[in-house]
């Protein structure tokens, strides 16, 4: 669930915050007095939404094999429309401004922010829907407890994008306008970097000839997209400081030109403000954490269980059955004629036979073994080794070597061990 | 005025959409073109090595997207010769397979490697025919960090041995890689002979082969590997 909230939150909140941004910076009129184009970006919104939803789903199904081919298209268009929309925000304040008097122009505002949210919701959504159905393997069943799990995660992280664009968006009427205009210019211009970074890669991995230059600074904005999602929110801070600077200009006590409602008033400004700008700090360091502490937790580096001990005498080491009848996962070592530390393992199967190899494999050398939630997992390729194939060659199987079982116990020669230890070097 | 605005409003949506269906019209045809781009590329493979197994399916039009391990801009696989080996390396979409203990799962992993391993005009002397897929083979592969010069750090699985599987384009060596950091790279080879594995020949006068397997293993090294994430 933590993984798909990691991946989720990220990649759907660019979309989020831009939707919010263009709804605030190009709202005008109310009611009837509404230019025509005011519904216009919620049609940009729809129409991305659902065709993402059927390019996710082609995808899925492989009626589609290449997202390039449409991702090119799109993200041309989408860098294009970036740097319009970046200037229509720019020029928002004398759009909107009496825009009765240019209604052309604040219709190609709206136009032009309707298409970027189309292509950027486009863009985005495919790889979070996606998300969700790489998880299903072939011939596996669908409808799992897991995947419930999965789509819980999925929905707690497209609401927390949500959550986080609306606590933003309570600083439209608290902050100074500038204040607002520059945090969404700068989150604009990170998204055309992020879309152009998209469409590098595309060229990268086609035909273009990048100069070593060109592919180090291609590297680097891939390398550091968390970062850039995490500017896109810290740019915030610039309404959130002008936020708190305006609720405390606000005067609420010894003002005797106004009356006991408007001082009444900015109190409430001032704990709006206030509010307005402490929240979005709070929606910033959850992202932060989200991206910092929440990947690195889907991230953890396992450590090994300690060895345990067992008998060993005249070449042979001995483990009784009660030691390793748990059905658990127990590990053991054992120091070759050669001087090589090795480790084995044993696990109890479900039929009641002993699964037993050495705590190495062929495709991932001496990684190890490690036990979660009832798997068996290699340490370094994350493969959950099917418990029934323990103890057969190949793959990213334990080694098998000869043992006996019998009397209550598992006897292993130490020669067959000292034989095997060059997948310890 | 009106009507003008609401016209060039419908050219651009339009057109926009217009772009993304052709583009999607495109796919259908490239997935339309797929069992006959992989057809030519398994008789390719059967009967001539020098055109590399879906050679230029980065290009549009072919099946699933596969980009060669090289320098950027590379759009054909590079073939090398070591021995009496041909040996080729591309990667694209991770696949799962079966049996699924076997290695990464699609889902865990960022692309699928895949050594396309063919015998040359030297492996004729060992039985084979030129541009036969070599089985048998144990392939163990290292992805190097160029930027540390030590195998890469924080991905799975970027180091092991190959499994040798089919495709619909034929047999190979591959195996599903976790690599998120994009990067300059190096990917090694190190390829056992058949013999490790058991594989015995003919030596008789009559019916024998008149060359012999190596017995080091063969170093293949793809240099400048400008590798970048993908969405596939």
């Amino acid at each position: 669930m933590l993984e798909q909230f990691v991946t989720v939150m990220p990649g759907t909140l660019a979309p989020a915050l831009l939707i919010m941004c263009l709804s605030v910076m190009l709202t005008v009129g109310e009611g009837r007095d509404k230019p025509i184009s005011s519904r216009w970006r919620l049609w940009g919104l729809l129409i991305g939404l659902v065709a993402a939803i059927v390019f996710a789903a082609l995808r899925a199904t492989a009626v589609i094999n290449q997202r390039t081919f449409v991702n090119y298209p799109v993200l041309v268009c989408a860098v294009i429309v970036d740097l319009l929309a970046l200037a229509a925000v720019l020029a928002s304040p004398a759009i909107t401004r009496d825009w009765t008097k240019h209604r052309a122009l604040m219709h190609v505002a709206n136009a032009v922010a309707a298409v970027q949210i189309a292509l950027t919701v486009f863009y985005a959504l495919p790889d979070v829907i996606l998300q969700l159905t790489i998880w299903v393997e072939p011939d596996a069943p669908v409808f799992t407890s897991d995947m419930l799990l999965r789509a819980l995660g999925f929905v707690l992280g497209v609401a927390a994008s949500i959550v986080v664009a609306a606590i933003f968006r309570t600083m439209r009427s608290t902050a100074v306008r500038w204040a607002f205009t520059t945090a969404v210019a700068l989150m604009m211009a990170i998204l055309f970097v992020q879309h152009l970074t998209g469409l590098m890669q595309i060229l990268q991995a086609r035909r273009m000839r990048f100069t070593h230059t060109m592919f180090v600074t291609l590297a680097w904005s891939i390398n550091h997209n968390d970062q850039m999602i995490m500017a896109q929110t810290f740019v915030f801070l610039i309404p959130a400081v002008a936020s708190i600077v305006a609720g405390f200009r606000m005067k609420t006590r010894n003002v005797p030109d106004l009356n006991e409602a408007q001082i009444r008033g900015n109190k409430a400004f001032r704990r709006r403000a206030i509010a307005a700008a402490a929240w979005s700090l709070v929606a910033m360091i959850a992202v932060t954490c989200t991206l910092t502490v929440g990947k690195a937790a889907t991230q953890q580096t396992i450590t090994l269980s300690p060895p345990e001990a067992y008998a060993l005498s005249d070449g042979v080491a001995t483990i009784p059955f009660s030691q390793v009848e748990d059905g658990h996962l127990h590990r053991f070592e054992y120091k070759a004629a050669d001087g090589t530390v090795m480790r084995f393992i044993i696990i109890k199967k479900n039929g009641g036979a002993y699964g037993i190899g050495l705590d190495a494999c062929e495709n991932c050398g001496d990684a190890g073994y490690y036990e979660k939630d009832g798997k068996i997992i290699c340490k370094k390729c994350e493969v959950a080794i099917n418990l029934a194939t323990i103890g057969f060659k190949g793959g990213c199987n334990p080694v098998p070597f000869p043992y006996k079982t019998g009397n209550g116990q598992i006897t292993i020669q130490t020669s067959d061990l000292d034989a095997l230890s060059a997948h310890f070097r | 005025m009106k009507k003008n605005i609401t016209t060039l409003l419908g050219v651009l949506l339009a057109g926009s959409m217009a772009f993304s269906l052709a583009a999607c019209g495109n796919s259908t045809a490239s997935n339309g073109s797929t069992t006959a781009s992989n057809t030519t590329s398994s008789s390719a493979a059967a009967s001539d090595n020098s055109s590399s197994s879906d050679a230029g399916a980065s290009d549009a039009g072919a099946g699933f997207e596969e980009v060669p391990v090289g320098p950027s801009g590379t759009a054909e696989e590079q073939d090398q010769e070591a021995g009496p080996l041909t040996v080729g390396a591309v990667y694209f979409q991770p696949i799962d397979m079966e049996p699924a203990s076997m290695g990464l799962k699609a889902a865990d992993a960022s692309f699928h490697l895949e050594a396309d391993i063919h015998g040359n005009e030297q492996a004729v002397d060992l039985g084979y025919g030129k541009g036969d897929f070599i089985p048998d083979l144990t392939v163990n592969y290292t992805i190097i960090d160029k930027s540390t010069g030590k195998e890469v750090e924080g991905g799975k699985a970027t180091s092991g041995t190959f499994m040798q599987m089919n495709a619909s384009d034929g047999p190979h060596y591959g195996a599903n890689v976790k690599l998120d950091k994009a990067g300059t790279y190096q990917l090694k080879l190190s390829i056992e002979s058949p013999a490790a594995k058991g594989w015995m020949l003919h030596v008789d006068p009559e019916t024998g082969v008149k060359g012999h397997f190596w017995t080091e293993p063969i170093e293949v090294t793809f240099d400048n590997w400008d590798y970048a994430p993908r969405q596939w």
